[in-house]
């Protein structure tokens, strides 16, 4: 019994001593930082799985959507949805083509005010590059054992009404992100997590150019 | 420059005005206040969100030519809550969340018979004139108006059975399929701004599989299609 009970109480030490998080100093940060920006700028292309879960605690509903994603340097970004349907989403020359089982429907990104602002946090979210947008964004650094957290609180007004901040956390051995967390108003929030990433593969334009 | 915008009004007046929800070619059955024997089992079976819990619908909303598109939610909730989440109200009562396919919520809104709560908008739709007309689309979709009075006809050419049932502010018009268990249409106003046409087809399980929603006066259009119960 006595074995059992201190067998629990290890594996829980073990536990909190994984998921302890702490604030980082300044030195840390720059180093993050630097290293973020190394990899976005070495980063030409990037293909990863992801799974998307959107919670909402007051509907105590959880959406979930699985797909594959491509981004291709500038900002060329093609989101495959697998499930729970088909669906592609093609981010390219700042045009905007979703493919919705055979029907391609196209539009220009610039005269959409709604994508434009949720194509520049999703984009800066995946690269990382959102934590130099010190106007919109007030970042808050931690740390982990296995990972780097960064908590933006969006400083914008009118976009802090629909997302009031995002969470995004970096692999701590090559400095990938490897989560996004969108905080929405109402608590409600959308978590996207990537696994499977594979940098600088050859990706084709034809990835961006679906008809 | 105020010249311009009084044309505007009363272009969008005078069309708004024009735009029609009664179906056409309607005859009305002789002294037909609920007197088709039909009527009462019509009411039931013909109500397509009656017995609906939640449903799961990927949805495309087009507005004055802008596109927005993702999953849209309707859930039934036992109460209503307002934004701060203090009990509202107990009624009837649905929670409509249309998030874009990467999970940003476009709009949440919860709506009664009575009531209409805004939880969360995107701020550049947040627009007190759009949300009164999805207030009064997602009313009518979800058959959230009373049943009484109604005036029962008969749409020549087609024999579908077309019900007019007047409410306070408005009157609504459902076109059913001939033997009157099934919606096929409803139309309503409450102001020029809102007249609205929505069609259910593809039921499964008493609920439609895919949904239009039209607004003609004001440009809108949302379609539906269900994805998961």
């Amino acid at each position: 019994m006595n074995k059992i009970f201190f067998g629990v109480v290890c594996i829980l030490l073990l536990q909190s001593m994984q998921a302890q998080t702490v604030r980082m100093e300044a030195p840390a940060i720059e180093s993050l930082r630097s290293h973020v920006k190394e990899v976005a700028d070495n980063t030409q292309t990037l293909i990863s799985d992801f799974i998307q879960v959107k919670e909402m605690n007051m509907l105590k509903e959880n959406l979930v959507s699985k797909g594959k994603f491509y981004f291709k340097k500038e900002k060329s970004l093609r989101w495959e949805y697998l499930t729970p349907y088909s669906y592609i989403i093609v981010i390219h020359d700042d045009r905007i083509a979703i493919r919705d089982e055979e029907k391609v429907n196209r539009f220009d990104l610039k005269s959409n005010k709604v994508f434009i602002e949720i194509n520049r946090v999703i984009l800066g979210s995946i690269r990382g590059t959102l934590l130099y947008d010190e106007v919109n964004f007030k970042p808050t650094f931690f740390q982990s054992r296995d990972a780097y957290r960064v908590d933006l609180q969006t400083l914008n007004p009118k976009l802090r009404e629909s997302l009031p901040g995002i969470i995004i956390s970096f692999n701590k051995s090559d400095y990938s992100v490897t989560r996004v967390e969108m905080m929405e108003a109402g608590n409600d929030r959308t978590v996207i997590t990537f696994s499977n990433k594979k940098t600088n593969q050859p990706v084709g334009d034809e990835k961006f150019d679906i008809r | 420059m105020r010249n311009s915008i009084f044309v505007n009004l009363l272009l969008v007046i005078l069309f708004g005005g024009c735009a029609t929800v009664r179906p056409p070619d309607l005859s009305r059955i002789s002294g037909s206040h609920r007197v088709n024997a039909n009527y009462d089992t019509a009411i039931t079976t013909a109500s397509p969100f009656r017995n609906f819990n939640k449903g799961l619908f990927k949805a495309a909303m087009r507005i004055k030519n802008k596109d927005l598109s993702g999953l849209l939610l309707i859930k039934k909730m036992d109460t209503l809550y307002d934004s701060t989440g203090i009990r509202a109200v107990q009624e009837r009562t649905y929670r409509i969340v249309f998030a874009n396919e990467i999970g940003l919520t476009f709009f949440d809104l919860g709506v009664s018979a009575g009531g209409f709560t805004v939880f969360q908008c995107f701020e550049s739709l947040n627009r007190k004139a759009l949300l009164n007309i999805l207030k009064t689309d997602f009313r009518l979709l979800l058959r959230l108006y009373p049943d009484d009075p109604a005036s029962i006809y008969v749409q020549e050419g087609t024999g579908r059975q077309v019900i007019m049932i007047g409410t306070k502010h408005s009157k609504v018009w459902e076109t059913r399929n001939q033997q009157g268990d099934t919606l096929l249409v409803v139309s309503g106003k409450s102001t020029v701004a809102d007249a609205v046409t929505i069609g259910y087809r593809g039921y499964r399980s008493g609920v439609p599989g895919a949904i239009s929603i039209e607004n003609p006066v004001i440009g809108l259009q949302i379609n539906l299609r269900r994805i998961s119960e």
